[in-house]
């Protein structure tokens, strides 16, 4: 498929209402009907969850009703949920859902537990990097902390990617100082890292942030899908929650390839043997 | 006045706090009352009386089953004697110098004054609370900025305040580190 019709939700979950989540994110994606929907991280739950990550977890093998309300959706959806792992492990995972089924699972690797975030004290740490082929697209997954972990994307990049996929719930901070995009200083955060991937690797980056509030916490939103030379295609404002959308194209991918092949002179081979040197303990 | 860029930022944050405010109420299905102006009169003699004899103002609210609000600010909240026992905090993220921007004016008890007073104004004040707190600064580092003395005394201010801090109500979270939120310590 040379082009994939991309949505966008900057979704507003409500926290612990899987129903109404659900019913939400099927809802946007039977109205959009793209080959792809993507929404924020933990979207299925709400973000704080705390100890009712268990009650509000879902299995994805055997015969999972959760995953139930999209079954009817067109195209696929990738979305963030709590999964039921075996031997009950529970994690902060992103999934990519075709006709109600699970065909793809990333578990968050890197848990953020400072500052604000306690997510290690409820959640078990992914361990893998895989991507997944979505409507003849080769796509990368990773969820909020992970993105800041430069390592992981060279990872997917090496492993030939078209489009990074990024499910996120990051509060806004540094309201006084505000930001060129948003009511946040930090949403430029953000936006500056997924612009530099994007044109670092000749990757598309897809950044879902939620909105909302959640206690002291207000979520910033300010979603973008940047292109693989670095340019904004679409983004979201702060607070409001809605849908961007964006067409990604097989020519866009080379054109911006084609002037410098890094991604082509690239070797990983030398990353991986100098990395095992240099960490050597 | 309000210049342009101060009005459209005070609009944004008007709205974040509303924001909070509105879920934190509408969570708990309770309804905003004014009980006290507590800088009237009347409200800093109940304040001075409820504080001296360790009343939570939760107490009094409890019979109109509401929450409870003040408007302190962070400033006053980290170097200040008095801890609003209360709800919720709506300008507990904003420096006294920000909410002086946005309204003409701040507050804070006798703490503030002379802390301020001893910097050379609310301005010195804040920014060494910034560099100390946002900017992760070093003591001894903002010593020789303002010095030594001076920020010894801002040093101890807010070691005094750690314990009060820890029982704060809930702050909306505006800036890099909040009272209650990820100001901790």
């Amino acid at each position: 498929m040379d082009e994939l019709r991309l949505a966008l939700f900057q979704h507003a979950p409500r926290l612990g209402d899987l129903a109404h989540n659900t019913t939400a994110i099927a809802e946007v994606a039977r109205a959009e009907a793209a080959d792809l929907l993507l929404t924020p991280e933990l979207s299925i739950t709400g973000y704080d969850v705390r100890d009712n990550a268990a009650d509000l977890a879902i299995q994805l093998d055997g015969a999972t009703t959760g995953l139930a309300p999209f079954a009817d959706a067109p195209g696929t959806i990738v979305t963030g949920l709590v999964e039921a792992g075996p031997g009950g492990a529970i994690y902060n995972a992103a999934v990519a859902i075709q006709n109600g089924h699970a065909v793809h699972t990333h578990r968050k690797i890197y848990l953020p537990t400072y500052g604000m975030f306690d997510e290690a004290r409820y959640f078990a740490r992914g361990r893998a990097l895989e991507p997944v082929t979505i409507a003849g697209w080769r796509v990368g997954i990773l969820v909020c902390e992970d993105f800041w972990h430069p390592g992981l994307v060279y990872t997917l990049a090496a492993a030939g990617i078209d489009a990074l996929l990024v499910l996120a719930a990051g509060p806004g901070r540094g309201a006084w100082d505000g930001g060129e995009h948003g009511d946040f200083a930090s949403v430029d955060g953000w936006e500056r890292i997924a612009r530099t991937y994007a044109h670092l690797f000749g990757i598309y980056v897809a950044l879902a942030n939620r909105v909302g509030v959640e206690g002291a916490v207000t979520f910033a939103g300010g979603s973008v899908i940047v292109g693989p030379d670095g340019g904004v295609i679409a983004r979201a404002p702060s607070h409001t929650e809605c849908v961007i959308r964006a067409t990604l194209s097989r020519s866009r991918l080379h054109s911006a390839r084609q002037p410098a092949w890094h991604g082509r002179d690239d070797d990983p081979g030398l990353v991986v043997r100098e990395l095992s040197r240099l960490t050597q303990c | 006045m309000l210049n342009d860029a101060s009005a459209s930022r005070m609009a944004r944050i008007t709205r974040v706090i509303g924001g909070v405010v509105h879920e934190a109420l509408r969570v708990t299905g309770a309804n905003a009352v004014v009980l006290l102006d507590m800088d009237s009169p009347e409200g800093i003699l109940f304040r001075q009386i409820a504080d001296a004899a360790a009343i939570p103002l939760a107490e009094f609210a409890d019979s109109e089953v509401t929450l409870t609000a003040h408007p302190a600010n962070k400033t006053a909240l980290l170097v200040g004697e008095f801890q609003p026992r209360v709800d919720l905090l709506p300008l507990g993220d904003l420096y006294a110098t920000q909410v002086q921007q946005l309204s003409d004016g701040w507050t804070g008890d006798d703490a503030v004054h002379a802390i301020a007073a001893a910097l050379g104004g609310i301005d010195r004040l804040d920014a060494s609370l910034q560099q100390l707190l946002e900017g992760r600064m070093q003591v001894g580092s903002l010593g020789r900025s303002i010095g030594v003395v001076e920020a010894a005394r801002v040093a101890e201010a807010l070691r005094r305040s750690r314990f009060r801090r820890a029982r704060t109500g809930l702050v909306p979270k505006l800036g890099s580190r909040t009272i209650g939120v990820d100001l901790l310590d």
